[in-house]
Formats: C-alpha cells, structure tokens, sequence
C-alpha cells in the first residue's frame, strides 16, 4: 500500500512539476512575442515619425527654395533694374559706386539662384545626389577658404531619389559642420558605389572633438546637427559614423545599402 | 541494483564533464562554483556506495551508510540554499532563503541529536529539504516570470538546474518520507522506492548536464 502510494505521489507529483514547468514555457513566450509586437510597432512608430520630420523639413526647405526663387531674386533684379536706369544720370564718382553695387546685387542674385537650388527638392532629386553635392562643394571652393578633394570610386548607380535627397541634407550638415566648428582649411569627400552599399566618407583636418560628449550633451546635439543627421540616417536605414579626437579631425562615414 | 547504481553515478559523471564548459566559457562564477559542487555530488555518492560494499569492514563501523548520507545532504541543501541565496535577486525572496536557511540547519542538528539521530535515515529532514527546495524553484520561476527583460529559458542554465532540483525533489519527496518505513516493511519493496528515487536523481542530473550545454559561446 504504501509502496503503490510512493509510486502514485511520484508521478502526481512529476507531472505537477510538467504542468509548471510547461506554464513557465507557455508564459514566457507569450511574453516574448508580447514584446516583440511592442518592439515592432514602437520601430515603425519612430520610421513614421522620422520620415514624416524628414518630410516637413524638405517641405520647408522647399518653401524657402519658391520663396528665394520668385521674391528675393526678382526683388533683386528690380534693383538691378534700377541702378542701371539711374546710372546714365550719377555723376562721377557716385557712378562707379552704383556699378560697383550692380556688381554686387548680380552677384548676389547668383548667390541666391545657388542657395535656391541646392534647397530646392525637386532640383535635387532632377539631377541626383552626385551633381548636387557637387554643386554644393563648388559653392565652398569658390569661397577659397578651403583645399576641397572630391573624388569617386566604383561604377556610379543612381540613388533612390527619396533617398538622396536626406543623404544630400546629411552631407551638407557634415560640411556645414566642418565650416561652422571645425577650423580645418582641407576637406575630403569620397564617394565609394560598391555593389550593394554606398559609402560617402567626409573628412577633415580640423580641431576634431569627443562625438561621445557632444551626443550626450543635450544642449549640443542640436547646435552641431548630430542628433539630426542621426535620426535622418536611421529615416533611411543607413549607418552613420563619426571619428573625431581633439586635435585630429573628424571623419564622417555614411554607409546606405541600396 | 548494481547495474541502476553504476548507471546513476554515470550520469553524475557526465553531468561534471558538461560543467566544465564553464571554465572554458569563462561564465557567471556561481556556475563554476555550481560544477565544483557536482564534483562534490559524484565523490560523496561513490563513497556512500563503497562504503557500504567494502569500506565498512575494514572500519568496523556499521554497514549502513545512512549516516553518511544524512551529513552529506546536509551539505548538499546548504550548498542549495547558498545557491539560491545568489540566484534569486528579489529582496523578500532573499531574505526567505535567509530564513529557511537558519531554520533548516536548526532542525537538522535537532533531528541529529534528539529526535532521528546519525545511524537512521533522516526521512524528516529530507522532506523539510524537498519542501524548500520545491519552494526555491518555484521563487526562480517566480522571479523569471517577473524579470523586466526576456530571459530565454532554454538557454538560462538557471532554469535548468531549478527544473533540475524541482523535479527530483517533486518526484523523490514521498519516496525519501517513507523509506524508514519501507525498510521495516519490506526491503525488496525498501529497493524499489529506491529504484524511483534514482530516476528522479538521473532526471535532476539530465537537467544539470542541459544547463552547462545550452551555454553559448561570448
């Protein structure tokens, strides 16, 4: 009797520990794909929410873009209008003034057209990331402040337009950057068109600095456009990364597969 | 018998040899602490079965190594409950373990001096340990349960070694409260119960030797 007890508790028993192990089991996977769901709605969330920030922001510039396009620049050329109208009538040496003002309100109307161009979107996208990062770099080259190197590597393919346009407002933040922070006097752009994967890499020789401090910085992440060329690269599934160290300049790579 | 004995200590065997992964996976220390414990384990069964075979005779001692058994399980929860004491990091769990820990080793010494004594199987004892220990697994199960991240369970050598101790506990508990009973009744019966006390055994150390294997590499 008592042994059949042992036998028949034995098993009640075991299988008690089957039935709590299994709930164990059963839960803990209920959880794990609880979270998972949470994980994959929270991720498209923020996808959503970082394309439509990208969105408005192109929105934006493309409103400045129209803005500087059909009321500085005529603006502008009515000026321009002007003192060629009164020039006839200035006597010397007032007149060489208004020429040289002439020269500077083309100049600025040139200027503007540049500036307009390189914040208009479907510009952008009409002539594709290479030539409008190329004209972007031109712009600074003229200044004469810099030694610019630009160079390429690989077959060139054409970037998704959707795409190059973010990629473009992340290499002009990485220069802006350079411009802004840096005090470098050279610059170096690559563009590397490897089969499935897209590198630009930015570099400078400036004054370099800790990323690590800026990122946790709150008050300078948005000073330094970090923070936004982050939350743009993650828009369009590409991997940003910056080296810096004080005193040895900044590398900025973008990696995006295509 | 013989053969389920040989077969039982096998199996400690191979449940040592897949715990010393751990030192080369450079793991949690409480896990190489855990595999120096199964060595423990492996050596006080083989002298528990030689010294009822042939080292009685040579000590004029009693055949019987209950006695042996009493203090090395003894040792055995203690270590059980240390480890727990370290694997369980919810604070009121703890301090039960603190608890249970103080109380068992009073009530062993109590069954040791009054109540048992060395020379009888100290059934009492065993089953106040298989109650605890039940309770500490299921207070890991608890606090898995709980724990904020996903802890995957097939490869938590923990869970492992709780379902390891839980099973043998759940299964064994009876068995280990009656065999003094047993054994004045019937020892061919005394045998059996100790044949389903084994198994549980080959179930607990099955489960340890899982826990070492489903360890992966950093």
């Amino acid at each position: 009797m008592i042994w059949k007890a042992v036998i028949f508790g034995a098993i009640l028993f075991l299988s008690l520990g089957c039935v709590l192990v299994s709930f164990v089991f059963l839960y803990q996977r209920k959880k794990y794909k609880h979270k998972q769901e949470v994980k994959t709605i929270r991720d498209n969330f923020t996808q959503e929410m970082l394309n439509s920030k990208a969105e408005i922001q192109e929105q934006t510039l493309q409103h400045i873009a129209s803005e500087i396009h059909d009321n500085f620049s005529p603006t502008l050329s009515v000026i321009n209008l002007n003192l060629a109208q009164v020039l006839p009538a200035v006597q010397e040496p007032a007149k060489e003034t208004i020429i040289d003002t002439k020269n500077i309100v083309k100049q600025l109307i040139a200027e503007m057209k540049a500036l307009s161009g390189s914040l208009n979107t479907a510009q952008l996208s009409r002539i594709g990331f290479v030539a409008a990062l190329e004209q972007y770099v031109g712009r600074i080259r003229k200044t004469g402040f810099y030694e610019i190197q630009f160079t390429r590597s690989g077959d060139i393919y054409r970037l998704p337009a959707n795409k190059s346009i973010i990629l473009i407002r992340m290499c002009q933040e990485a220069i802006n950057n350079i411009l802004n922070h840096a005090e470098a006097t050279r610059i170096i752009i690559n563009l590397d068109f490897k089969p499935g994967l897209f590198i630009v890499t930015i570099a400078d020789n400036g004054k370099g600095f800790d990323p690590a401090k800026i990122l946790n910085d709150p008050d300078k992440q948005d000073s330094t456009g970090l923070n936004s060329m982050r939350n743009r690269a993650t828009a369009i599934e590409a991997t940003l990364e910056i080296i810096s160290t004080e005193g040895e300049g900044t590398i900025v790579q973008i990696k995006l597969p295509v | 018998m013989n053969w389920f004995q040989y077969f039982s200590i096998s199996v400690i065997l191979i449940s040592y040899l897949s715990s010393l992964r751990i030192f080369r996976l450079d793991k949690s220390p409480l896990l190489k602490l855990f595999s120096f414990f199964l060595l423990f384990l492996l050596l006080g069964e083989l002298f528990g079965m030689a010294w009822s075979k042939w080292i009685w005779s040579k000590t004029g001692f009693t055949r019987s190594n209950q006695w042996f058994y009493n203090f090395f399980h003894a040792g055995t929860y203690s270590f059980y409950l240390y480890f727990f004491y370290k694997v369980l990091s919810v604070r009121y769990l703890k301090r039960w373990v603190q608890v249970m820990g103080a109380v068992y080793l009073m009530f062993v010494i109590y069954n040791l001096s009054f109540w048992q004594g060395v020379y009888q199987f100290n059934s009492y004892t065993e089953l106040f340990s298989c109650f605890i220990m039940i309770f500490l697994s299921i207070a890991y199960y608890y606090q898995l349960l709980h724990a904020k991240e996903i802890i995957v369970l097939s490869r938590d050598p923990f869970f492992w070694i709780s379902t390891g101790v839980l099973t043998y506990h759940l299964g064994s508990m009876m068995g280990l409260f009656l065999i003094n009973v047993m054994n004045a009744i019937s020892l061919d019966k005394a045998r059996d119960i100790h044949l389903i006390i084994g198994f549980c055994g080959i179930l607990m150390y099955l489960n340890f030797t899982v826990a070492f294997l489903c360890l992966k590499k950093k």
